[in-house]
């Protein structure tokens, strides 16, 4: 495993609102996840992994605190670069999945590319290689809604992976999946994703996964609380 | 990423359709109740536009519009012809009179005297016969709508009779005459003739049509009438405009079309915009998703005006369709003739509609782009 980190946060602080109905979800978050590995982030409901989730991805800003991403201080870039670096960088896997149901598999597993600017040829085939690896070479052409759950979050692995992210960000990714499809993801995920130069982090309720985990941070009340370090994670290459 | 804007447009077909409809519906309504007040408008200028002869209509003074005319004595035409700068001018009987069919069948009739000697005044599209049998005794000309009125289900022809105020009217011609504002028959005829079919008065002249010599404006010479006899005259445009504008301003029919196009267009701007501005929020989670996942925010606002103008295209090419349909399929009905699709009111609805889309456009961009795209994590 590497030493060096693809994510490392200090100090993060984020408040909602302000004024007394002002609600603090993150107290000084502190993280840091190393490349070459899948680190969890668990914690109760409400106890802020979601929004750390969120500004790590540039999505949201941190009232206080330093994020930095593959030694970028994103929050000290232009909108425009922010956009072109969490493009170029990151892949996303949500817990609803978040395909659009217009698209078939190909092409929603295409859009990371053509948000690039790749020929939408050439988009879509590159993007059917890359679910072909995942299992759902007879499912180019289906929609969303003909696909099970399972499926569905193969073609989003497939749309966070297509365009070779260095960081992969997902949001409990099997809390909608039954344990089979759920397992056979985080298998994807640890075999396609997590390599020297990347690094996975995943925000999961579901235990039942915590066997994939390099790194195990327990966040509570907007703080990280522990972090708890595997020697060896489930059928990591 | 266009063709993805196109596919999150027309997925749900009910939507697409319920889009395209609510523009096609407002475009309808907008431009035929535009246009249905703009052909009526045109409709009580009928006689004056029939008339292709002359440019300068001469009037009594205290006259209001054409269809409210007082006579003028005979001595008028003396002086009008008097003017320097009139190449010729004529006289020109308008009344009405009542028609009687041989079946018993009667109407009130818009009765045109022209010139005996010179026919000046006589729409030039003939249906049926030629203009010069207007000389033959007894001869009148019948517009077609007229005729089919007196004589039902009766092919065209010539000689058939009418009774007007106990004198014979024998029909020498059938005319293709302007469709009037009531949709009186129009019985064209010589003056001499004319007068014998109105009731009589001490004065019978209604109007003078004169016409420019060559280098002077009809403008320039009816104020030249005017000053040297102090009787009415105006350009044909002009007596046109004074009829539409008394109509205007002596009727209700500006103010209950007006009330029926402001609130086509209010209802119109709101539904369409607001089913468009909902279209987006539908959306919204989509567009949240393409943002995170590295979609700039011009690239999104370009995708929500393509869906808005394709639908403002589709919906206002619906609507217009079905605005110059209805016109085409009624233009025969006797009491919608004349009723037509004028072109400058599609351009201005759509202009409007363009408003519309442009408008919706913008609150719908204004949506995505302050779209929070860490929403798609919650």
């Amino acid at each position: 495993m590497h030493t060096a980190h693809a994510i490392e946060v200090v100090g993060a602080e984020k408040q909602f609102g302000v004024g007394p109905g002002a609600a603090w979800a993150l107290r000084g978050a502190d993280i840091r996840v190393p490349f070459g590995s899948i680190t969890m982030l668990v914690g109760p409901s409400g106890c802020g992994k979601t929004t750390l989730l969120s500004i790590i991805a540039g999505l949201l800003r941190p009232t206080s605190g330093k994020v930095s991403v593959l030694d970028r201080d994103i929050f000290g870039m232009s909108d425009a670069a922010q956009v072109e670096f969490r493009r170029r960088n990151m892949g996303f896997i949500f817990q609803q999945y978040n395909l659009l149901p217009s698209l078939s598999a190909a092409e929603n597993a295409a859009v990371g590319l053509l948000a690039a600017g790749v020929e939408r040829r050439e988009a879509v085939k590159r993007a059917s290689e890359s679910l072909k690896t995942l299992g759902l070479e007879q499912k180019l052409d289906s929609l969303p809604r003909t696909l099970s759950g399972g499926q569905q979050q193969r073609v989003a692995v497939a749309r966070a992976l297509v365009h070779e992210p260095r960081i992969v960000l997902c949001d409990e990714p099997t809390a909608a999946l039954d344990g089979k499809s759920g397992r056979a993801v985080m298998e994807m995920m640890a075999q396609v994703a997590v390599r020297e130069d990347r690094a996975v982090l995943i925000v999961t309720h579901d235990s039942r996964i915590f066997d994939f985990a390099h790194q195990i941070v327990h966040m509570e009340d907007g703080r990280i609380t522990s972090v708890e370090r595997r020697q060896e994670a489930a059928l990591v290459a | 990423m266009f063709f993805i804007a196109l596919r999150m447009l027309t997925f749900d077909t009910a939507k697409y359709l319920g889009l395209i409809f609510t523009i096609a519906f407002s475009t309808f309504l907008i431009s035929q109740q535009a246009s249905v007040f703009a052909s009526l408008m045109t409709r009580t200028t009928s006689q004056i536009r029939d008339v292709s002869d002359a440019s300068v209509w001469v009037a009594h003074p205290e006259h209001r519009y054409i269809d409210e005319i007082k006579p003028m004595p005979e001595s008028a035409l003396t002086d009008v012809r008097g003017v320097e700068g009139v190449k010729w001018a004529v006289r020109l009987y308008r009344g009405l009179s009542r028609a009687k069919a041989p079946d018993g069948t009667f109407r009130t009739c818009i009765t045109m005297g022209v010139d005996d000697a010179t026919l000046v005044g006589l729409p030039r599209k003939m249906v049926l016969g030629d203009v010069e049998s207007l000389r033959q005794p007894d001869a009148i000309f019948l517009d077609r709508f007229g005729y089919s009125y007196f004589f039902p289900g009766q092919a065209f022809k010539l000689g058939a009779e009418l009774e007007l105020n106990d004198r014979r009217g024998r029909v020498a011609g059938i005319i293709d005459s302007s469709a009037p504002f009531v949709t009186f028959p129009v019985i064209y005829t010589r003056y001499s003739l004319a007068l014998t079919y109105a009731g009589q008065e001490r004065n019978t002249l209604s109007l003078i049509l004169a016409q420019p010599e060559e280098g002077i404006t009809p403008d320039q010479l009816a104020a030249r009438i005017h000053e040297r006899t102090g009787l009415t005259a105006m350009s044909s445009r002009s007596f046109g405009w004074q009829t539409i504008w008394f109509y205007i301003k002596n009727t209700g029919i500006p103010v209950n079309f007006g009330v029926i196009i402001i609130v086509g267009i209010l209802v119109g701007t709101v539904v369409a915009a607001q089913t468009l501005y909902l279209f987006t929020l539908d959306n919204l989670k989509q567009y949240a998703a393409l943002k995170a996942i590295g979609v700039k925010n011009l690239m999104l606002g370009a995708m929500v005006l393509l869906q808005s103008s394709v639908v403002g295209a589709i919906g206002y090419g619906f609507g217009a369709a079905m605005c110059v349909s209805f016109f085409f399929f009624t233009k025969d009905m006797p009491h919608l003739r004349g009723f037509i699709t004028h072109y400058e009111i599609l351009a201005g609805t759509a202009a409007l509609m363009a408003m519309i889309v442009v408008g919706a456009s913008v609150l719908s961009v204004q949506r995505v782009v302050s779209l929070e795209p860490a929403t798609v994590f919650r």
